[in-house]
């Protein structure tokens, strides 16, 4: 009885320090101290559930966005929102979140914010060219929201298409 | 040491059959599950992070090597921060594509056809100064690491990323800037 056993603990106590000893090489003495990639991992895994109990339908979106105070953030880059966006969206590029510039565009951290993206859309044109699905960057903008203290996000869930009169896309 | 080994065994043996048979579905109705976008996966986007994480980590430079390298023909230094905070300042001789303008006619476009071109990345949280247009980032949040896994993400293989925080105005850096700092950036407005 006992000899499988502790001969699985040996297996297990032999291959645990093995594999953890193998990691690619680092090229560097130390790490970036100003650049957390396990935390990084640790927040979008902490957001991941989060996120999916705040995907809205486009019927959802629009009766949200007309509610006093909510915001519709749009992430993508100044000139491509320039060029089309949802009507009275605002633009802050997702390069430019940091602590400072989200307090100044959105204000209190329990404001209300709509978010969408490229992959909202089933153009796949300028300018909203579609994104790798796993690259989308309503994951991006939203990982970043809750990690900056913002958490009272909602995303658009459906695919849409910028013709559609109802989503209002303003042309620059 | 039968005892201690029983003992767990025994509660496994027990509370598996009643895991077996769950609640009866009168208790709570289950929310419907959305129907998710087909354009996006979380899932992907981790399991991609996972990936990238060991692979980073032996890409990792320090500034002589980042700076020989940049030397070299053929070499691409991408900047991946937004146009404004581009024009306002950045490393000689960098390209500009923001984030957020990724996708894969981009990307070949501002690289190439080959996936194996060496590129060097930097961002914000390369530099000590914490002021625009280099604003510092959350550490979890660092521009790097999105570029990072992007770019790994649409098949680009040659990627290193500087690894040292530097000044501006270390005169080795070259920053180069065709639009005032001050005016233009997302802070100071």
């Amino acid at each position: 009885m006992l000899r499988p056993i502790l001969a699985a603990l040996l297996v297990i106590a032999t291959a645990v320090p093995t594999a953890a000893a193998q990691p690619a090489r680092p090229a560097v003495q130390r790490d970036n101290p100003l650049i957390d990639y396990r935390g990084f991992q640790r927040l979008a895994a902490r957001v991941q559930p989060y996120r999916q109990t705040r995907l809205i339908n486009w019927a959802e979106f629009e009766r949200r966005r007309g509610e006093r105070g909510v915001l519709i953030l749009d992430a993508r880059s100044e000139a491509a929102f320039r060029q089309g966006h949802i009507q009275g969206a605002v633009n802050l590029p997702l390069p430019d979140f940091n602590a400072a510039s989200l307090r100044r565009v959105i204000g209190r951290s329990d404001r209300p914010i709509l978010i969408y993206c490229n992959n909202n859309f089933s153009n796949n044109r300028e300018p909203v060219m579609t994104k790798l699905v796993q690259l989308a960057l309503n994951i991006q903008t939203f990982i970043n929201l809750v990690g900056y203290g913002y958490r009272n996000v909602h995303e658009l869930n459906d695919v849409m298409d910028f013709n559609d009169p109802r989503v209002r896309w303003v042309r620059g | 040491m039968y005892r201690v080994l029983a003992f767990p065994l025994l509660v496994l043996a027990t509370a598996a059959p009643a895991a077996a048979h769950p609640a009866p579905a009168t208790a709570r109705p289950a929310p419907a599950a959305p129907l998710l976008n087909p354009q996006m996966s979380y899932d992907g986007y981790r399991d991609l992070i996972q990936e990238v994480r060991p692979y980073r980590l032996s890409r990792l430079i320090d500034w002589d090597t980042f700076a020989a390298a940049a030397r070299r023909p053929g070499v691409l230094i991408l900047d991946a921060r937004s146009e404004r905070q581009f024009a306002a300042g950045h490393i000689q001789g960098a390209v500009n594509l923001p984030l957020t303008e990724f996708s894969e006619e981009a990307l070949a476009e501002v690289i190439g056809p080959d996936r194996n071109r060496p590129i060097l990345i930097y961002c914000n949280n390369n530099f000590r100064e914490d002021r625009p247009p280099v604003a510092l980032k959350s550490g979890r949040l660092a521009l790097n690491l999105s570029t990072f896994t992007h770019l790994y993400g649409y098949g680009y293989r040659n990627i290193r990323e500087l690894n040292d925080v530097v000044t501006m105005d270390d005169p080795r850096i070259r920053w180069v800037s065709s639009a005032p700092a001050a005016g233009n950036s997302s802070r100071a407005r």
